[in-house]
């Protein structure tokens, strides 16, 4: 229940007479600035930093940030130990280690040029396994700038768990991430067909922060998280991996935040954007703006599987689409896709 | 086109000699002496004059033969209508040109036919005992002769208009005149012009019978106002709009929209194309009092903004006060509109009706017992929903806007100086999108009212008032499932005693009091499955209260003071819990010191305001004044809302220990200036408004059903400055009003303690509604009494908004947008040009049956106004910015109204 609501309301109402025109735009900031993000967890996998600038806006130029590769980056426990993230080129600084749920941690950037960018200390907060996942079918209705509507299929991914341990309330923010199964299909190609796992980095711009404290008994009911399009990627088996990171409260309203600010539709209905505060400040320059969070929680993960064929919808054939006459080269070699692995991992279902 | 009459009236003996053989070249001076010599009138258009070579030699023993030559040497003729009215018509077909200046604005022309008071001298007082003092008081009652009733806001004006008044509900009247011959012009709505020449001797009772007009006056003569009443009223910044001439101004679906309407006059603006709610000087939306018969209204729209509430045919007139308010006005910042609503006729029925493509809609007035108790009532039903039908979107199909109004007056004429009445409005309005969202919200006001007249000079009014507005927002999806709920319930008592001591005296003294029940807002799951925690925010209660004076003042026969005080007195009423905070502007969690208990019917807070209000007019000449306002405002309750538009769910709040009330000094000086005999009203206004404890949001407030609603705002100052030019015209064929107003709107959000909290680092910025140019251009062209056409055009400088000036990434966030500073980038400007054209009912009054037709375009140039910029753009692509255009084309459309009587 949003204002958003109230918005689509008088859009849907008044779009019969609205009209959407392109202008010029050109913006700058009044500011110095940077970006800084990075998360820190208790899994032992790659913990990263990312430290970009931020460019200007105009409506000739992409938008991209140059990667700032001199900065030396460390990651400091409550009890003193001293983690370095070395520089992997592009900006990123990242290292593999696991932190642990209860401990707290801080970062501490430092550039040649004399800037200090500093964070307090986070705690790791503790986390609890997620109940369930279910996959389910969802019609979109999408309508098009003429007035027609087109039907979308899609699948959403519903969840429901407790967000408490015990009886005390957590944050929890989440990430999906999608694998799917592909078999080669070409008739000059003799079996054994290969089987292709290939990897789906598709939540981008999805965040779902929820708090137990403001949710009925602490409980996430029937809450869609995240939704795909229905298309070939679910002929076979589709896995949806849910992370789920247990946050403290200043990252919970920092992500909040970001799905507020992702939500805007920079109509009169909305409320007036705001600057997010990031939990990292320049120790050298009041006035330089940093935007990013180092997010520190422990994950806990939860996999389910999904096919067109238990979601009793059409399944729908990569390799029959054609291009002419070549067909797509990913038909007798899977390993191009992006992502793809050959390797059947362990959690895969028969 | 200026009809210039001369009006020459024989007061003094006819002597021929003065005029023997004399040559004239002046015309000017020739009408002149022919006043003061001849009883005769002349009729003229100076159009047909103007510049025209003059010259006459009169001969006494035919004047109108000299006259008539004369003219004729000038292709020019003279109709001799009667012995003492001349007409100068011009040459050839002298029956058209006289119909031709029948059709000009001259009320008195028109009544040639009609005239039956002209050249009547009556002795007012005892020749034998003439007053020692140069001015004697003539007092009577100016009644309705057919009906034998009160002329009530009739005019009764001295031949050179320095001396006037009008007569008061019960149609008395009393004049202070120099002593000697004068003339009176009796004027009154629907009623013969009666001039009557008297000369006056001693204090006399001089009770005047006006006629019925046999046709219907043009409007723009028979105003509703003196003509020069902008020179002489003593406060500045006050607009009135007839509704006559509201319902000729183009508007959207030709739904004739009170409102809206207002939105002609300089420095009142709106946030964007149909949405509700005004911005008067740069004031808040929540910032207006806006009433009907005292009767206050919290959301005067309808679907959500694009319509407004009152019913036009209800609509008696329209007052908006944007500079110095009256002392018996208070509670908000900015400005009050007032407006009134009919009094049922006392002697026949009426009916009117109108058709149109959103809302059809019928009033009816007239006596249950005649000229003893009348009712008016009426109502209005939307039929907007067969338009959503007809798009081809299944969620726009499946959506509902339905909106209704009812309202109604009875009134009990209890003896020839009592009245009494009770009043009853109810609006209603149901919005459906699709099977996701449906809204309503709900204004519900009922009062009673009793006025005497104590004696002639002293008025006494008392009004009761009830009322609600509620709000409901109903998630229909399952998740979410769930309803928002929130509304103000108030009961209000109102009392008042105005003394008019003399024409240019008077007093108010009053007192009122009304307790408000505020709903800040409450959420509950709607089904078992809903992810929504139910919100339960205990109701506010509270007592505004203020004690009012004021006195208007002839200080010298050119400087006129209006001196008010209002003392505002409020308090909270338990049972209520008030969090305390170690901080005054701004309420984070960290700084709460502990919880006040006010226990149930216990008085808590107190606030006083002493709100001195002065306005004075200095005038420099008949034609020009000058005017001076200080005006100083405290208003209690605030409206929440964190979108620039007011929408549903906005929700009010009344002042606590934490959220003090907010408070205005507001200072204006304007300069008032009329030409050709008050047919061009000109003035240029100054204003400057110094506001203390204006609410702001922080970032990414989170306002719906928030227990700890202080901790998501943030207090400041501000200032609204600007000037406003207006030009009108208003007589003659065209008619016309331009305004150009330079304003702003600013704030000020500076957190001591915390300066990160501060908006825009604690610098002044722009608020949502600061326009700094606004252009509006109204133009009437009135063909006949039958036909009008009419344009409106508005200019202004697009709204401030917060614009993205950057990207970032975070984990799997890419591109998030950096906001700017706030409200540090404008929509591009906003222009429109409205157009309609009216067809009127014929001159006959006797038809029962009448019908009147609007034809027009609203956005004839089809601007794509921004209602709003879209900025698109994913992660690393360049950011494009789309302007949303709600009402982006030409909106032909066409309205029918009626009236039975």
């Amino acid at each position: 229940m949003t204002i958003f609501k109230i918005l689509l309301s008088v859009l849907m109402c008044s779009c019969i007479f609205s009209c959407v025109t392109e202008i010029p735009y050109e913006n700058q900031s009044e500011v110095k600035r940077i970006n800084i993000s990075g998360q820190f967890t208790n899994v032992l996998e790659k913990q990263e930093v990312i430290i970009k600038t931020i460019p200007g806006l105009s409506s000739d130029e992409p938008v991209v940030g140059d990667p700032i590769s001199d900065a030396v980056v460390t990651v400091i426990s409550s009890d003193g130990e001293q983690i370095a993230f070395p520089h992997n080129g592009n900006g990123s600084y990242s290292k593999i280690i696991s932190g642990t749920a209860g401990k707290s941690y801080k970062l501490m950037i430092s550039r040649p040029n004399g800037s200090k960018y500093e964070t307090p200390f986070i705690e790791m907060k503790g986390n609890a396994t997620i109940d369930s996942l279910r996959v389910v079918p969802f019609l979109e209705n999408i309508i098009n700038t003429n007035g027609s509507v087109t039907k979308n299929q899609q699948v959403q991914v519903i969840l429901n768990t407790k967000l408490h341990n015990g009886t005390v309330p957590f944050n929890a923010l989440y990430r999906i991430t999608g694998e799917y199964e592909f078999q080669e299909d070409d008739i000059r190609i003799a079996p054994p067909l290969r089987i292709c796992y290939i990897k789906q980095e598709f939540d981008v711009g999805n965040v779902v922060a929820l708090s137990g404290a403001l949710l009925p008994d602490s409980r996430v009911t029937e809450k869609n998280i995240f939704k795909v399009n229905h298309d070939y990627r679910f002929l076979y088996q589709f896995g949806f991996q849910i992370d789920q990171y247990a946050i403290d409260q200043n990252a919970f309203e920092y992500w909040n935040q970001v799905q507020k600010l992702t939500n805007i539709k920079s109509s009169i209905f909305d409320p007036p954007p705001g600057v997010l505060k990031s939990n990292i400040e320049s120790k050298t320059d009041v006035f330089e703006q940093v935007f990013g969070y180092f997010t520190v929680g422990s994950k806990v993960t939860k996999r389910v599987f999904t096919s067109s064929v238990k979601l009793k919808l059409g399944g729908q054939f990569f390799c029959n689409i054609t291009f002419g006459a070549r067909r797509r080269p990913e038909c007798i070699d899977c390993r191009l896709f992006q992502g793809s692995s050959t390797v059947r991992p362990s959690y895969w279902p028969f | 086109m200026n009809l210039k009459l001369v009006t020459i009236l024989g007061l003094l003996t006819i002597s021929c000699h003065g005029l023997a053989q004399k040559q004239f070249s002046d015309w000017n001076a020739f009408t002149d002496q022919l006043r003061k010599e001849y009883n005769i009138k002349i009729y003229f258009d100076t159009k047909d004059l103007y510049n025209k070579p003059f010259n006459i030699r009169l001969d006494q023993n035919n004047i109108s033969n000299s006259v008539k030559e004369a003219l004729q040497r000038i292709d020019l003729d003279l109709l001799v209508y009667n012995e003492s009215q001349w007409v100068v018509v011009r040459s050839g077909d002298l029956e058209k040109s006289f119909q031709h200046l029948l059709n000009l604005e001259s009320i008195e022309l028109q009544k040639l036919n009609t005239l039956r008071n002209v050249s009547r001298i009556k002795n007012l007082g005892d020749p034998d005992k003439v007053s020692t003092e140069p001015l004697v008081k003539i007092s009577g009652q100016i009644i309705e002769e057919n009906s034998n009733l009160a002329a009530i806001g009739a005019t009764i004006e001295t031949d050179d208009k320095n001396i006037a008044t009008a007569t008061d509900a019960t149609g008395h009247y009393e004049l202070m005149v120099p002593k000697g011959k004068n003339q009176f012009t009796i004027r009154s709505v629907g009623m013969n012009t009666q001039v009557i020449d008297v000369v006056v001797y001693a204090p006399a009772v001089f009770n005047i019978k006006l006629l019925d007009d046999a046709i219907n006056l043009s409007e723009v003569v028979v105003k509703e106002r003196a003509s020069d009443e902008n020179i002489k009223k003593v406060m500045g910044g006050v607009d009135q709009l007839a509704i006559k001439e509201i319902k000729r101004l183009p508007a959207f679906m030709g739904e004739t929209d009170v409102i809206k309407s207002l939105l002609t006059l300089p420095g009142v603006r709106s946030a964007g194309e149909g949405v509700g709610g005004l911005n008067v000087r740069g004031g808040n939306a929540d910032q207006n009092l806006i009433l009907q018969d005292n009767i206050l209204f919290f959301n005067p729209t309808h679907a959500l903004g694009f319509f407004s509430l009152f019913q036009p045919d209800l609509v008696e007139n329209v007052r908006l006060y944007k500079g110095n308010m009256p002392a018996k006005y208070g509670g908000r910042l900015a400005s009050v509109l007032q407006t009134n609503s009919v009094t049922g006729d006392r002697t026949s029925w009426k009916i009117n009706g109108g058709i149109g493509a959103v809302s059809s809609k019928i009033a009816f007035q007239g006596p249950i017992i005649k000229d003893r108790l009348t009712i008016a009532a009426g109502g209005r039903l939307s039929t907007i929903n067969w338009l959503l039908q007809q798009v081809q979107v299944p969620d726009v199909q499946n959506s509902k806007v339905n909106f209704y109004d009812v309202q109604g007056k009875l009134h009990y004429w209890i003896t020839k100086n009592s009245t009494a009445g009770i009043q009853f409005y109810n609006a209603d309005d149901k919005l459906k999108l699709a099977d996701e969202v449906e809204f309503g919200y709900k204004t519900l006001a009922a009062s009673a009212y009793f006025q005497t007249l104590l004696s002639r000079d002293k008025n006494f009014n008392i009004r009761v008032i009830s009322g609600n507005y509620n709000s409901v927002l109903d998630d229909l999806l399952p998740v979410n499932a769930s309803l928002f709920k929130t509304g103000v319930d108030y009961l209000a008592i109102k009392s008042d005693l105005t003394i008019q001591s003399s024409e240019k005296m008077s007093f108010n003294l009053g007192v009122e009091a009304t307790r408000y029940t505020v709903n800040p807002g409450n959420v509950s799951p709607s089904n078992a499955a809903s992810d929504i925690k139910p919100t339960i925010i205990p109701l506010d209660h509270a007592l505004e209260a203020g004690l009012f004076g004021e006195v208007q003042l002839p200080i010298t026969p050119s400087l006129t003071l209006n001196a008010g005080l209002r003392a505002s007195a409020y308090s909270l009423i338990g049972p209520a819990t008030l969090r305390q905070y170690s901080t005054e502007d701004h309420f984070p969690e960290k700084n709460l010191t502990g919880v006040k208990i006010i226990n149930k019917n216990s008085f808590d807070e107190f606030f006083i305001g002493i709100e001195p209000r002065l306005s004075a007019n200095y005038e420099l000449n008949p034609s020009s004044s000058i005017k001076l306002s200080i005006n100083r405002n405290y208003q209690y309750l605030n409206q929440i809302s964190n979108t620039v538009a007011a929408t549903p769910i906005d929700f009010w709040k009344l002042s606590d220990n934490n959220i003090q009330p907010q408070s205005s000094w507001a200072y204006s000086v304007g300069l008032y200036k009329n030409f050709q005999n008050n047919a061009w009203e000109t003035s240029f206004e100054i204003y400057y408004r110094d506001i203390k404890n204006t609410v702001e949001y922080k970032d990414f407030a989170d306002l719906l059903a928030n227990e700890h609603i202080e901790s998501e705002l943030l207090l400041g100052i501000g200032k609204n400055y600007g000037a406003e030019l207006s030009v009108k015209k208003t007589i003659g064929k065209f008619t016309n009003r331009l305004g150009y107003t330079y304003g702003r709107s600013l704030k000020q959000i500076y957190i001591d303690d915390a300066p990160a909290l501060s908006i825009n680092q604690g610098a002044w910025y722009s608020s949502n509604y600061d326009k700094p140019h606004e252009l509006n251009i109204l133009i009437n062209y009135n063909a006949s009494q039958r036909y009008s056409f009419n344009l409106n055009y508005n200019y202004s400088t697009g709204r401030p908004i917060t614009a993205p000036n950057g990207k970032y990434d975070d984990w799997n966030v890419f591109g998030a947008p950096i906001y700017s500073n706030r409200n540090n980038y404008r929509l591009p400007d906003y222009q429109r040009l409205d157009l309609s054209f009216n067809i009127f009912p014929g001159y006959r009054k006797d038809r029962r049956m009448k019908g009147s037709w609007t034809l027009g375009v609203y956005n004839a140039l089809a601007n794509k106004n921004a209602y709003s910029v879209n900025f698109r753009g994913q992660s690393v692509s360049k950011l494009r910015a789309y302007k949303l255009s709600v009402l982006g084309t030409v909106f032909p459309f066409i309205t029918y109204n009626f009236q039975i009587q």
